[in-house]
């Protein structure tokens, strides 16, 4: 978590004070939200609902480095390959790093970094060292690293994405039981509740209907 | 054949025919022949004597990010030579088909899990429209010494709120856009069962006598 923190360039105690400030206020919704209607097990309920945002929020940075790493790792493979064609033929290594482009957004943009670096007069291992901290791939990184160079390996990306691929089914398969169960059992739990704490007002049933929103939105995100 | 799989193994036999050392244009027109309705469109262009710049258009802009890909190499070629990168894309292709195929797979896979969550939402569909019919009535035999007030059809539109809620969140959870099939079988079912179970809701005014 810390690793994508520091990727994206994100403060730790940063997000944590935003995560803690949005999950109290989102604690503080629904409290006003229900009222009383939990009764005394109100304050268990926001609780959960507070630390869910929490959780939500100070794990942004690694979803999004998760969904960048997929792309980046295939990436990685095609920019691995024209640079070791490239090179072959090219012959200088500075040549083929600024005749290089990317269709992910990301290393296109560490790309154009290194050739205005370049254009500056760094040299292009330094160049490129410093561009390609700053991917979520260690693959795309590495194929950065060494673009240029007519040894460049083109199987590391493929492995990357065969191992994320293997890690996002076993993520899938553990995530919808879990999101099923909740989206199962979260009406008919509020529903017995009505029924055998006689909630017959509408308002409260609203409140009721609001507070199963609350936690479907809350356990799809967790899930997702 | 899957197009989409289609139109890669057609880009793989470009980049050997171009290892071999034939041109990319004439490459693309012999090969990309059977790759489906983007192939084609490819063939056509380089026929009217379009550079392969515009002519991969379809394919660079297509929706296969593995075909884009391809194409992207292909044209990349022109900076360097086109039979190294002939020779060094065997490798880029072979994952891509790969890539294409695990897919595939996982189209399939999905299609299993939204058979799933249409039955759990039909399940809870029916399960949600039981207890709001009856629910009012079991309520008040719970507490049989002070009887519940709440009205026997109190309970069924909140429940169908709730049945649709959590249904339309798992479809949207499961196939994104067609979140709506999942609604529409809950509430199917949620207002078929509460048609079936609706009379067991009316009690006798002479058993509350008894009582």
């Amino acid at each position: 978590m810390f690793t994508s923190m520091r990727k994206l360039e994100v403060d730790p105690l940063r997000l944590v004070a935003l995560g803690g400030a949005i999950s109290f206020a989102a604690g503080a919704v629904v409290w006003l939200l229900l009222g009383d209607l939990m009764g005394a097990a109100t304050l268990e309920v926001d609780i959960v609902c507070a630390a869910l945002v929490f959780y939500v929020v100070v794990s942004a940075p690694r979803r999004i480095m998760d969904a960048r790493r997929i792309s980046q790792s295939r990436e990685a493979v095609f920019l691995a390959t024209v640079s070791a064609a490239s090179a072959q033929v090219v012959g200088s290594r500075n040549r083929v790093i600024i005749m290089l482009r990317s269709r992910d957004e990301e290393i296109d943009r560490a790309l154009a970094g290194v050739r205005k670096a370049l254009f500056l007069g760094f040299s292009a291992e330094e160049a490129t060292l410093k561009a390609s901290s700053r991917l979520a791939s260690y693959s795309a990184s590495n194929a950065l690293r060494r673009a240029g160079l007519p040894s460049a390996s083109m199987s590391e990306g493929g492995e990357e994405t065969h191992g994320l691929e293997i890690s996002g089914q076993m993520a899938a398969e553990t995530k919808l039981p879990v999101f099923m169960t909740a989206a199962f059992f979260t009406p008919i739990m509020l529903l017995l509740y009505a029924v055998f704490s006689h909630i017959t007002e509408p308002q409260q049933l609203v409140e009721l209907v609001a507070l199963e929103v609350i936690l479907l939105d809350l356990a799809f995100y967790v899930c997702s | 054949m899957d197009q989409e799989l289609a139109v890669v193994l057609a880009f793989r036999r470009v980049l050997e025919r171009t290892a071999e050392g034939m041109g990319v244009c004439q490459s693309l027109v012999r090969e990309l022949g059977d790759a489906g309705p983007a192939g084609e469109e490819v063939r056509r262009r380089v026929l009217l004597g379009l550079s392969p710049g515009f002519a991969l258009l379809p394919v660079s802009n297509g929706r296969s990010a593995e075909a884009s890909m391809l194409a992207s190499l292909v044209l990349s070629s022109r900076n360097s030579s086109v039979v190294t990168t002939g020779r060094k894309g065997e490798t880029l292709s072979n994952l891509a088909e790969r890539w294409v195929k695990a897919r595939e797979n996982q189209r399939l896979e999905a299609r299993v899990r939204r058979a799933r969550s249409m039955l759990a939402s039909a399940v809870d569909g029916a399960v949600c429209s039981m207890i709001a019919t009856i629910g009012p009535l079991l309520g008040s035999l719970a507490n049989i010494a002070t009887p519940s007030t709440m009205a026997p059809g109190s309970l069924l539109y909140p429940g169908a709120a709730m049945a649709l809620i959590s249904s339309g969140l798992l479809g949207v959870y499961t196939s994104g856009r067609g979140f709506y099939l999942n609604a529409a079988v809950t509430g199917a079912v949620y207002l078929f069962v509460s048609l079936a179970v609706a009379p067991l809701a009316i009690i006798p005014s002479s058993i509350w006598a008894i009582k």
